[in-house]
């Protein structure tokens, strides 16, 4: 009796058991494992790999390549939600306010956000051809532009970027927010429609505070998608042209893997994560709290 | 009034369905143009000569057949692992009460944020020491370690919305711990089951910085790291490229239509519970 009744307190565990296997050995362990790659100058070239304490985050820190980086992995990441997050708005109240084409609007918008990264970023490099891509060729057709554009050129490649993974991303949003105002209860718009409520004065009185919450869980998610997206940057520029689209992932996979400076690229990515720590903490201690009840 | 409002509708209708159809369609249409056709001036909207050419190409002259092969053994390990470990973890977390919960969970929580480059270098080191970096085996458990702990805490929410009451019963039935899990609790949460495994499948379909790090065999390529190799020195081969676009695309395209109805249900879940 007091086996089985000891056994049944390791039960619980006994489940986590697969879990936390592959938790430690493949999440945590590399996780130590980058701290001290980064604590070294770890270069493949080199055999000897001195520590050298925090010499990589200094030399980073100080580069005026990593500002650039910075800078640049900031505009993508905010105006990419907040465009995301308008069109995604956007789209939400129109489709809705429909009834016959609902169904068919939510398949349709959701067909990006199913499509493999790397297959959008070549669908749209293929149509952003400078010479013979499509997007030029509507826009000669409709007198928009005489001259050809460099879309993925060292001026435009962050915007044209920035646009596509819009494109990409913004159904997440769409599907969040339609699914939270599809739970706003009709007598509330009924009687403000009663009372003679404008369409705006509907939206923003109603509409927009209930989805508050899911605006701000949905913002911190698609944050940290979007900082960390990789897949379309490396498949259309690598970062370039001249590292006009040199995000923080993008980066510090090239310190690694063609540069082959792991010591640098592992502080880069710690970087990274305490930047990704900040910008969620007071997400997490949200999350924290409502298990905790 | 109501006539302008009607067109306006129709209009933006037609706005939404062509910014997200024609790239679709264009990405198609190059597909089955011949050669010549593609690079055309003016572009033709509708090919004059439909051709099957260019996957002929994909399928018979290049490795996209092994690289297909490769993403689906990938894909299916890695949704199978991920939804096992899950269920188990998630129904440890929902059905009792024990010491270190809350450090697990914030654990789950904290992995969800790790950006994939804190993991790149050492997992290759680790792989590499391992001599296992061109197995599908490290690919596989790679996807899983980071898709886990996002699968681990969405079910975690599901298995909470079945009633405990079920359980109960289910164990003055005389049935076990693990009876009432595969029994009660799977096939109850069914639809967040199916959420969840579509959500890993469609990420791990398309997981692309993993494979083209550990892999280097042709063998062993994977379809995301293995489509550019009609992008070559000599050029770019704008149609087979297209044709293995759609060969990618096909596949979670039509999980996604099987399943779309469940997909988002999962999803948004927590969008609406609130």
């Amino acid at each position: 009796m007091t086996d089985k009744r000891l056994l049944r307190k390791f039960v619980p565990y006994l489940y986590l058991l697969p879990s936390l296997a592959v938790i430690v050995s493949l999440l945590a362990y590399p996780l130590f494992y980058n701290l001290y790659v980064s604590l070294h100058r770890w270069q493949l070239s080199k055999p000897d790999k001195p520590f050298i304490g925090l010499a990589n985050f200094k030399d980073i820190l100080t580069d005026d390549i990593f500002k650039h980086v910075l800078l640049t992995t900031i505009i993508w990441t905010v105006c990419g939600v907040i465009l995301q997050m308008a069109a995604g708005l956007l789209s939400a109240l129109f489709v809705d306010e429909r009834r016959r084409s609902k169904g068919v609007l939510r398949s349709v918008l959701l067909l990006p956000w199913v499509l493999p990264g790397v297959v959008t970023a070549l669908m749209w490099s293929w149509m952003l051809q400078s010479d013979m891509g499509i997007v030029n060729d509507i826009l000669r057709y409709l007198h928009l532009i005489d001259k050809d554009i460099s879309w993925l050129g060292p001026d435009m490649a962050l915007g044209t970027l920035i646009f596509v993974n819009t494109w990409k991303a913004f159904p997440f949003w769409f599907l969040m927010l339609l699914a939270a105002l599809q739970d706003i209860p009709d007598d509330q718009l009924e009687a403000a429609r009663i009372d003679g409520a404008r369409w705006f004065s509907i939206v923003r009185y109603i509409k927009v505070p209930h989805l508050t919450p899911i605006i701000g869980a949905t913002g911190v998610i698609t944050t940290i998608w979007t900082l960390n997206y990789f897949d379309l940057i490396w498949v259309t520029t690598k970062g370039g042209p001249m590292d006009a689209t040199s995000t923080l992932p993008i980066y510090t996979y090239r310190l690694a893997f063609e540069f082959f400076d792991f010591g640098k690229s592992s502080a880069m990515a710690l970087i990274s994560l305490v930047i990704i720590g900040i910008i969620c903490s007071p997400y997490m201690r949200a999350m924290l709290r409502s298990v905790k009840e | 009034m109501k006539a302008i409002k009607n067109i306006w509708n129709t209009v933006i209708i037609a706005g939404i369905m062509v910014i997200i159809l024609f790239p679709l369609y264009w990405l198609f249409v190059t597909s089955v143009k011949k050669s010549d056709e593609i690079f055309r001036d003016p572009a033709t909207l509708i090919p004059n000569i439909f051709t099957f050419e260019h996957y002929k190409a994909v399928f018979q002259g290049s490795a996209i057949p092994t690289y297909f092969l490769n993403s689906v053994i990938n894909t299916a390990g890695t949704v199978l692992i991920v939804l096992v470990i899950a269920s188990f973890a998630a129904y440890s977390m929902t059905r009792y009460a024990f010491k270190g919960k809350l450090v697990y969970f914030t654990v789950i929580l904290f992995a969800q944020i790790m950006p994939l480059t804190t993991l790149i270098v050492p997992l290759y080191v680790m792989w590499g020491k391992l001599n296992m970096l061109n197995t599908h085996a490290s690919i596989i458990l790679t996807n899983c370690a980071i898709l886990l702990p996002m699968a681990i805490w969405l079910l975690t929410g599901y298995f909470k919305s079945v009633p405990k009451d079920i359980d109960e019963a289910a164990k003055i039935d005389g049935s076990s711990s693990l009876g009432i899990l595969f029994r009660m609790v799977l096939p109850l949460a069914r639809s967040g089951l199916v959420a969840v495994g579509l959500t890993v499948c469609i990420t791990a379909w398309q997981e692309m910085m993993i494979a083209m790090t550990f892999i280097n065999s042709d063998q062993m390529r994977t379809l995301p790291a293995g489509i550019n190799t009609f992008i070559t020195k000599s050029g770019i081969q704008w149609g087979p490229l297209n044709a293995a676009g759609i060969v990618t695309t096909l596949p979670v395209l039509l999980v996604f239509v099987i399943f779309q109805k469940a997909l988002v249900k999962g999803l948004t879940a927590g969008a609406t519970k609130g």
